[in-house]
């Protein structure tokens, strides 16, 4: 059985009237201002599809009709395969689920320590360890990243990592073209061949314009995901007030336009690929100059996100989970909470960036259990609350009577087998006694000895050995032709 | 002087055309034009970065007021001082870049609009700056201190071996080399055998006055 994630969507604070300003903004943005275009490759995909192309410039602009006929092929539903099929995801009207990690961090904070290092392979293992044994983690990405190998092929190596220690989808970025090819040729040897790889996705590539308005060469592989036809999530970064206008509406509509512009481009290399819709509605804070995550605009981004993507019938890659905090303190459990509900409220399918800290800077394994308890809440808060007969329980209030008892009713054991209530599995409700009587636990410290036990406990299931040979050479292979 | 306290201001306001057309009054005025950028020019831009020190001035006022600052040095002081053969009064050379693979300099132009403001003469090589570039460029100008900016995780990697290639290049001990960014930190900057960082403009100021002995 697969999995599938609670439904969200439930929250659309802007109106069809709004929604359509921003979609026709962007529409005069692709026809009259166009994109920047850094690849001959792309340019050729834009003008053979019909685009209007200044070939001198680099410049492509898009008409409304390729946008509406691009849209139109994209598919409403994209799933998503684990190495097991209860693993697969199904990316569809506002179910969500959650991932640890983004693209990698410098830095990771120690477990041990309580300091940031650089981070290096061995934590990116870890994180994907912790991201396949925390139940309400759906896919993984990295948290942390490989800083002792060459940086060219750094990406390729943490892909390989994680499709080795977990058997969860993974979503990663590639280097261009090259990269490209290298990742699918990875996946396809995890998922059993390239038709395999089609049919259920073990990878889905992650790649992002220059915003503003500009495709550089590196989303060269988004041609070689969507040719593979394997998802492609095209999801701008702005910097606000830098990069886009300030103001929430302005950023969106110049990112939107980029977003249809990967949209457009997956559909005319090959029509029906699956393509994810997503803008990190960041926030650039003017007196540090940090990009932030955790902030609240950042949650605001994606409710209009998810309108923008309701509205184009397409799913949709997140962010929620992050914080700016240095630690996981309260800001972090705040932030991380608000963030990831509001994705999920927004109805955005695929949610990443649990456990990244820092404005993006490092990763935090006790901030990744943390947040698959704020998962836990978000998922009861999110059920459906059923009015019944049955629910009501009248005749059984009438049967107990005033200053009766519910506690011995089977009822009550019956729907707490149901999720009446949630229990924490993290988050504390003891006494102040027992709870000093316990050493007085934090959260941070709770959460520091999960990490520990499962990193103890947990492993995937190890790869055939000839399907590690498989990615051993072509890493090898990368290596060879992609580092100076 | 009125004229250059109203110079300084209209920087300060991020007020391009009036900072020009002040620029030009003060020339009109015979001001030397050193003098202009001195009093003028640079102490606005100074104001603007006290400010944003002390939290009352954001990124935006920095980078205006930088923008404002350069076209009228570009169109109307630099060529004065030409013709004047007079030329600003400096503490040294700063050459400044963003690393190869990387096109992020909103935060390199602001250290180099304060480097500027505090009396360097700023060489800014501009962005996606290779390394070889960094050596070969630092080298010809003569200049003293090389600052290399990147923002992404994967052009880092690069400010190590722009350290490296001037080690190479047997030019290492001649320059002082900083690196700035968001992913550097000062821990980064010790383990690539960097002699500085620093994690904002009004700090690089001070780390480059400190390393050079200056008050």
């Amino acid at each position: 059985m697969v999995k599938r994630g609670i439904r969200g969507g439930v929250f659309r604070p802007l109106s069809r009237s709004d929604i359509e300003a921003i979609h026709g903004a962007s529409l005069e943005i692709l026809e009259q201002l166009g994109l920047q275009v850094k690849s001959k490759t792309i340019v050729e995909v834009f003008k053979k599809g019909g685009a209007d192309v200044d070939e001198e410039k680099n410049r492509v602009r898009i008409p409304e009709h390729l946008v509406k006929d691009s849209l139109s092929k994209a598919p409403r539903k994209v799933i998503l395969g684990g190495r097991i099929e209860a693993n697969d995801l199904v990316l569809e009207d506002g179910r969500a689920y959650f991932g640890l990690g983004g693209t990698p961090t410098p830095y990771t904070l120690d477990i041990e320590s309580g300091d940031f290092r650089p981070s290096t392979s061995d934590d990116v293992i870890k994180a994907s360890v912790l991201g396949d044994a925390l139940p309400n983690i759906s896919f993984v990405m990295s948290l942390g990243g490989a800083s002792d190998v060459s940086h060219e092929i750094a990406w390729l190596h943490e892909a390989s990592l994680m499709l080795k220690n977990t058997e969860k989808p993974i979503v990663y970025a590639a280097a261009g073209a090259e990269g490209a090819r290298y990742l699918l040729a990875m996946g396809a040897a995890v998922a059993g061949g390239f038709d395999n790889l089609a049919r259920r996705p073990i990878v889905t590539l992650f790649s992002e314009p220059i915003t503003p308005l500009v495709m550089p060469s590196i989303n060269e592989a988004v041609i070689e995901f969507a040719k593979a036809r394997v998802p492609v999530a095209y999801a701008p970064g702005p910097m606000p007030g830098a990069s886009t206008p300030i103001t929430l509406a302005g950023e969106h509509a110049v990112c939107n336009a980029e977003c249809l512009a990967g949209v457009v481009l997956v559909q005319l290399v090959s029509p029906g690929a699956p393509v994810l819709y997503g803008i990190h509605t960041s926030v650039l804070d003017m007196r540090t100059g940090s990009v932030c995550y955790g902030a609240p605009e950042w949650g605001l981004g994606w409710l209009i996100v998810g309108q923008l993507a309701e509205y184009y019938g397409i799913p949709t890659f997140g962010s929620g989970g992050a914080t700016d905090s240095k630690c996981p303190d309260a800001q972090a459990g705040a932030e991380a909470f608000m963030n990831a509900f509001l994705n999920t409220v927004a109805g955005i399918n695929l949610i990443h960036n649990c456990g990244t800290i820092a404005h993006g800077s490092s990763g935090s394994l006790e901030m990744g259990v943390i947040c698959d308890e704020i998962i836990n809440y978000i998922q009861r808060l999110l059920m459906e609350i059923e009015i019944s007969d049955e629910t009501l329980a009248v005749d059984l209030i009438r049967r107990i009577g005033p200053a009766g008892s519910f506690m011995a009713e089977k009822h009550t054991r019956t729907h707490l087998d149901k999720g009446a209530i949630l229990h924490p599995k993290l988050f504390n409700r003891q006494a102040i006694a027992d709870w000093k009587a316990k050493g007085q636990l934090s959260t941070r410290d709770e959460a520091r000895l999960k990490v520990k036990t499962i990193l103890q406990e947990h492993k995937a299931s190890a790869l055939p050995s000839e399907v590690l040979q498989q990615i051993d050479e072509i890493l090898r292979q990368a290596s060879r032709t992609m580092t100076k | 002087m009125q004229i250059l306290d109203e110079l300084a201001s209209s920087v300060e306001q991020m007020d391009p055309d009036m900072v020009i057309v002040l620029s030009k009054r003060a020339l009109d005025a015979d001001i030397d034009p050193a003098d202009i950028v001195e009093n003028g020019i640079a102490k606005g831009l100074r104001r603007v970065g006290e400010r944003f020190e002390k939290g009352e001035a954001f990124l935006t006022d920095l980078v205006g007021a930088a923008a404002a600052a350069k076209e009228a040095l570009e169109s109307v002081l630099r060529p004065a001082m030409a013709k004047a053969r007079t030329s600003q009064r400096s503490f040294g050379k700063v050459v400044l870049g963003t690393v190869s693979g990387d096109i992020h300099d909103i935060g390199k132009n602001i250290v180099a609009a304060m480097l500027f403001a505090s009396g360097f003469e700023v060489l800014d090589l501009g962005t996606d700056v290779s390394v070889g570039d960094f050596a070969s460029k630092s080298n010809e100008v003569g200049a003293r201190i090389v600052g290399a900016s990147a923002l992404l995780s994967t052009s880092l990697p690069v400010q190590r071996e722009i350290v490296s290639e001037f080690v190479k290049r047997r030019i290492r001990d001649r320059h002082i080399l900083l690196v700035g960014g968001a992913p550097a930190t000062e821990q980064w900057a010790k383990d690539i055998k960097a002699d500085g960082y620093a994690p904002n403009a009004v700090d690089a100021v001070k780390l480059v006055k400190s390393l050079l002995g200056l008050k």
